[in-house]
């Protein structure tokens, strides 16, 4: 056993209002740079919607992350043989279109324009070449399922669903949409670094975030291909490539990312994790139905003593063990098996997990009514409106199961508390749907608290950082924000 | 978009939330960014959120002291239930600014 730490994640997209303040948090602190406008390290899309960049989840389109092939696992995008051939065109590569055109509008023409018979406006203007543009995408051009012929329609996630289904997605009264906030998932087996011919990317030793060392990077992007996630980005002014880098610098000094700080739906949850490392390349090859579980299983129990022994040996302080023992993204995770990784099947086992959204039911089931005294309880889940495969498709590796079990335990939990708070659900038929969920009370309440009622400190239990120990000197980014990149000892210049 | 009383040049989304045949126009931004110049106006630029609508107050709008009467002027009027009109969508032939 080799026992890592790592800084782990879950958002409840119960909660998310799709206010796109975590977005702008972010873009304010880290993005507001030259050659970063068009980046948004974190960005929340609707779904049933293509996101950003367009289609991302497509791998046909963009070769992200993994694919087993004779046995092992291999980059989709790149490989030995095949980064020369791709060095001057990557056919794969997202391009600015796939992305958006970033824009500002010419504020200054308020001022400065000649008098007129009529008021002037700021039109828009590009922030690459400086020219008027006329706006053809943005950022989050389907929100709120906008342009959903064009948009929803082409969601890679409709895959399996009925025509029916498919068609009651976007019809009137029967439509549905959740939002969906990402930032980089900080993957166990990053598709990202494994990909970097420089060895620019590198995932932290002491708690598994994700970075790219802005010395090294020498624009090779292969990256940016390999991330299924679409979540490296490349800095055209600097010529270096750039990612969410979780907000160390403030993690370092115990406050939690700012998306995270910032979420008014308080659906994020930040925590440490300790994983099983020896495993971890067999987890990433088994079969795609094992996949979720085989993550799980790699999780460890911080408080086993085992994994602790192991921890003590691999130089893991006491104080981050104990932050993994009060750990949100633990309970969510392994305990409770509410959150499920996105897209597992991309093989990079993402640590960022989502609770999966319930839904209203189908208005249009047969004869015009839900029959609600069904006996069988939890009967609108298989009806809700987001169809089960879509979920399925989104976070359950296909699996319907998976996606099932925590909504059934969600609304079990639901029901739980209706009966204690409410009252007009009697507390048998509670308990029993408890039970056909695989819940006890006592774990009820343990959701109930943690999803309802948690403080900052339960949400996010960040550990001491010991940066002292660590190996490289940083400087404040904060400091040097406009001429270098994210705290490394000199500014990055364009070019080998 | 346009009726008898106004024009409005804006972008429209089409999506499956908004039934065929009915618009809606969020509270809108000001005309100081982005709003083009309109045919229909002779070339003037296009209007805002309160072109289409008349403000027609009834009495009791004006008890409470709510604050769409206390802000300022472009705050008067009705809310948006009393707001429905009927209005033409058109796709603006040229772009002018
Ligand atoms: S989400 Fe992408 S960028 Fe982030 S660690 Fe995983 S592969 Fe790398
Ligand atoms: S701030 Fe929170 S609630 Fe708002 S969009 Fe972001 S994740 Fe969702």
């Amino acid at each position: 056993m080799n026992v890592r730490s790592q800084i782990s994640m879950v958002f409840h997209l119960d909660k998310c209002i799709g206010c796109h303040t975590c977005s702008i948090a972010c873009k304010n602190i880290w993005t507001d740079r030259r050659g970063t406008e068009y980046m948004w390290w974190n960005n929340v899309e609707t779904k049933p919607g293509t996101g950003y960049p367009a289609k991302w989840e497509d791998q046909e389109k963009f070769k992200g992350g993994w694919e087993k092939q004779n046995g092992k696992i291999r980059l989709k995008s790149t490989g030995k043989g095949r980064i020369v051939t791709n060095i001057f065109h990557n056919p794969h590569m997202p391009s600015m279109d796939d992305y958006y055109e970033p824009w500002t509008y010419d504020y200054q023409h308020l001022f400065n324009a000649p008098e007129g018979p009529d008021q002037p406006t700021a039109k828009p203007i590009s922030m690459v070449t400086g020219d008027y543009i006329d706006i053809e995408s943005g950022p989050n051009w389907d929100d709120d399922l906008g342009g959903s012929p064009v948009y929803g329609k082409n969601d890679p996630n409709l895959e399996g669903l009925t025509e029916e289904q498919k068609l009651q997605l976007f019809s009137i009264e029967q439509l549905v949409f959740f939002y969906f906030p990402r930032i980089c998932n900080h993957c166990m087996n990053p598709a990202c670094v494994a990909s970097c011919p420089s060895g620019a990317l590198y995932k932290r030793g002491e708690d598994g975030i994700v970075l790219v060392d802005q010395k090294r990077c020498r624009a090779w992007r292969s990256c940016i291909a390999a991330c299924p996630y679409k979540k490296v980005f490349f800095n055209w002014f600097t010529g270096k490539s750039e990612k969410c880098i979780l907000c160390y610098p403030r993690l370092e000094t115990g406050q939690a990312p700012a998306c995270f700080h910032s979420c008014v739906g308080r659906i994020r949850y930040l925590g440490v994790v300790l994983y099983d490392a020896d495993r971890l390349e067999a987890v990433a090859n088994l079969p795609k139905e094992q996949l979720i579980d085989g993550q799980r299983d790699l999780i460890l129990d911080p408080t086993d003593e085992h994994v602790l022994e192991g921890a003590r040996k691999n130089g893991i302080p006491d104080s981050v063990v104990k932050a993994a023992q009060e750990s949100p993204v633990y309970q969510f995770v392994k305990v409770w098996k509410l959150a499920l990784p996105p897209h597992i099947e991309f093989r990079t086992l993402p640590m960022l997990f989502y609770v999966p959204p319930m839904a209203p039911v189908m208005a249009n089931r047969k004869n015009g009514a839900l029959n609600s005294v069904s006996d069988n309880l939890f009967h609108d889940i298989d009806d809700a409106r987001v169809p089960m495969r879509f979920l399925a498709n989104l976070f359950g590796a296909g699996q319907e199961g998976k996606v099932a079990y925590a909504l059934r335990k969600q609304k079990a939990v639901r029901w739980y508390r209706r009966a204690v708070t409410v009252g007009d659900v009697d507390l048998e038929t509670a308990e029993r749907m408890l039970r056909e969920a695989d819940c006890t009370i006592k774990e009820a309440m343990a959701i109930y608290e943690l999803t309802s009622l948690c403080t900052f400190e339960q949400r996010f239990v960040i550990p001491p950082m010991y940066r002292e120990k660590a190996l490289e000197a940083l400087r404040d980014p904060h400091e040097v924000k406009q001429s270098a990149g994210f705290g490394f000892l000199s500014g990055p210049r364009r070019g080998m | 978009m346009h009726n008898d009383h106004g024009v409005v040049v804006t972008r429209a989304v089409v999506s499956a939330r908004i039934p065929p045949g009915v618009c809606i126009q969020y509270h809108s931004p000001e005309r100081t960014f982005s709003v083009p110049k309109s045919p229909l106006r002779n070339d003037r630029r296009a209007g805002g959120h309160n072109s289409l609508t008349r403000t027609r107050l009834k009495p009791n709008f004006l008890a409470g002291g709510y604050g769409q009467f206390t802000f300022h002027f472009n705050y008067w009027g009705p809310i948006g239930c009393n707001r429905d009109t009927h209005i033409l969508v058109r796709k603006l032939p040229v772009l002018k600014w």
